[in-house]
């Protein structure tokens, strides 16, 4: 008898926690705060880990994702925007690392296996976005980025990001390096300083256009 | 800062240019050499399909913004005018704190007319070229109707369906009226407090009594149109009866049951309609400011336009603001562009244009001007009364940007888009 009361009380509570999360999750989203929600520590956060990114605080960033999604490398985000943006904050992290990014026990970087094992998910990831996302051109811009570092896809993702630079369209400049890096390997200098010129205007920290101009060399 | 700012480029767009405007209009030139004349007998134009009309009312999503007869209302987060009134009012389910931040920053969309019984006010006619042509003839309301993708047989069909059902007043003639007495009236009953009737003559206050213009209460102040589209928006018929009893016509209006005696209803009706009326004055269209010598960051840009404005209506859906916004994910009629206008690399990657296909927002118009510039420019000449046949001007339904910030915003794409 214990047990039934003990467990109809616990589902009692549990409904009571599910209602107050839904009407607690209406309050964030409708009429939401973009910068400053209602509730979800979570969407500041995240918009916080995305512009370390952009700001080139990759490992800080990378980690406050962990810390606040810690299923991210695991689940497939689906709908979920905001497990999505999640996941390719993390997968860009990263890429701009070259995989080496030592989250904890589960995930270490320290020989080239592990770095090749990180940079394989992050391309995962962001292949399963650009299936939910097409037509993206931010989504495309990531995933050539992070093909450019996968042997075998380089003239995958030099096709990726020069259509993308065509139509005006690269959304980092990150893109446009990578890019760069691509063409100089393919011998296209005119193509590698057109990208590494277009870089450098949107880049806030210019180390990232940095460009090998050795015939087919990288940086 | 960046508030002050805002407020101080709304207060020159409401005081500076409007108030030039009302002082010209306070005193029509005396040569009245521009002078408009009374409009020409009205007739209906010919009825729409009043069954297309409900599902266009639909497809528009009218609701999101008026109240309209037997159209359910939206849910909040989709409901522009609702949720605000709720933050205002304090109704809304939120801490103290943040309906304290979010009062001080909202004011677009707090009010907007009601669609109920339209048909009881206002001229089919009107409103079917209105839905065609939008213009704002609420000086006192920041919010405007936006230039929808319309044809000329949606607006037939949309206008046939607001009116259907409502009952048309008795014609009234005007023979005998005195529309300087009526001019006289409207000052004595203080239709000022809320009400502009910009180009009129003016009759002097009597001795003694207080000026009132503009002190009417907020909400009616914002609603009261220009009275000089009256005669273009209503019959005498209309005009009368909503004198004897505007609530009877519309229970959601503001403007209250004035005592007035059925000669002064009629002066006054003749005042509104047969005045002498000094052009319409537009606001000028501003000076394209030279790109600045320097350094614009993404970061600048974004504060003062497009977080502060832009997204709005082009943001992420998934990102705690409801759908993403009509010029996101598709809305008022509008086909989703996927704009994001919230992000940095939102911004990089564009719109989905007519055909399917991305493209840049800093693509080259035929006269070299960057897209985004040419849009935030085309609201000017919008809010001058010249419609760009090309592109609408942005942002839809608000005040235009500021010369100085669409500067800022040319500046920034001069400059290579900077993070």
């Amino acid at each position: 008898m214990n047990t039934l009361r003990t467990l109809v009380a616990r589902f009692a509570l549990a409904c009571a926690a599910l209602s107050a999360a839904a009407a607690f999750s209406q309050d964030a989203r409708a009429c939401g705060d973009v910068f400053i929600p209602e509730i979800d520590h979570r969407i500041q956060g995240l918009a916080n880990a995305e512009k370390a990114l952009r700001d080139g605080k990759v490992a800080m960033s990378a980690q406050s994702i962990v810390r606040m999604f810690p299923e991210i490398r695991t689940i497939n985000p689906g709908k979920d925007g905001m497990l999505g943006r999640a996941q390719r904050t993390l997968a860009i992290a990263i890429v701009r690392t070259d995989g080496a990014i030592d989250l904890d026990p589960t995930w270490r970087a320290k020989t080239p296996e592990q770095r090749a094992q990180n940079i394989s998910w992050a391309v995962s990831s962001l292949e399963r976005l650009r299936t939910q996302r097409k037509n993206d051109p931010a989504v495309d811009t990531d995933l050539g980025e992070a093909l450019a570092k996968v042997d075998g896809r380089q003239e995958e993702a030099r096709g990726i990001l020069q259509s993308l630079a065509d139509r005006d369209l690269m959304a980092t400049p990150q893109g446009y390096a990578a890019l760069g890096r691509l063409q100089n390997q393919a011998g296209n200098t005119a193509a590698r300083d057109a990208a590494v010129q277009r870089c450098t205007a949107m880049a806030k920290d210019a180390e990232v256009c940095k460009v090998s101009t050795t015939p087919g060399g990288q940086s | 800062m960046v508030r002050a700012l805002v407020f101080a480029c709304l207060a020159i767009l409401l005081v500076g240019c409007r108030k030039t405007e009302r002082a010209d209009d306070a005193h029509p030139s005396p040569s009245a050499s521009a002078s408009v004349a009374p409009v020409a007998a009205y007739v209906d134009p010919p009825l729409g399909d009043v069954q297309r009309g409900s599902a266009l009312v639909a497809k528009f999503e009218c609701n999101r913004c008026h109240s309209v007869a037997d159209v359910a209302v939206p849910a909040l987060d989709k409901d522009c005018v609702r949720c605000h009134q709720q933050i205002h009012a304090g109704t809304y389910s939120a801490s103290k704190i943040t309906l304290a931040k979010w009062q001080k920053t909202i004011v677009h969309f707090r009010d907007t007319p009601s669609l109920v019984n339209i048909g009881g006010r206002l001229r089919r006619g009107f409103i079917e070229q209105f839905l065609l042509e939008p213009r704002d003839i609420r000086p006192h309301m920041e919010t405007s109707m936006p230039r929808l993708e319309i044809t000329a047989e949606e607006a037939r069909d949309m206008a046939t369906y607001l009116t259907a059902g409502s009952v048309p007043a008795k014609p009234v003639s005007l023979t005998g009226a005195n529309a300087d007495k009526g001019g006289s009236v409207f000052e004595q009953k203080g239709c000022r407090q809320c009400h502009e009737y910009t180009g009129a003559p003016r009759a002097a206050l009597p001795a003694g009594t207080p000026a009132m213009e503009g002190t009417g209460e907020r909400r009616g102040h914002s609603l009261a149109p220009d009275l000089r589209y009256v005669r273009e928006r209503m019959n005498v018929g209309e005009i009368v009866r909503w004198l004897e009893d505007p609530l009877a016509i519309n229970p959601d209006t503001t403007m209250p049951k004035t005592p007035l005696t059925p000669d002064e209803i009629r002066d006054l009706a003749a005042y509104l309609t047969q005045s002498s009326l000094a052009e319409k004055v537009h606001k000028p269209v501003p000076t394209r400011l030279p790109v600045l010598s320097r350094k614009v960051t993404y970061d600048e840009v974004s504060t003062r336009v497009f977080r502060n404005t832009c997204w709005h209506c082009h943001a992420e859906p998934d990102y705690a603001i409801g759908d993403g916004g009509p010029g996101n994910t598709g809305g008022f009629g509008f086909k989703p562009r996927g704009l994001n206008l919230a992000e940095y690399e939102g911004i990089q990657a564009g719109y989905v244009d007519d055909k399917g296909e991305r493209r840049s927002i800093f693509s080259p118009m035929p006269d070299g001007t960057p897209r985004l510039v040419y849009a935030l420019m085309a609201r000017h000449r919008e809010e001058a009364g010249q419609r760009d046949p090309v592109v609408r001007g942005m942002p839809m339904g608000l005040p235009s940007v500021t010369a100085e910030d669409i500067q800022l915003v040319e500046t920034w794409i001069a400059q290579g888009r900077p993070q």
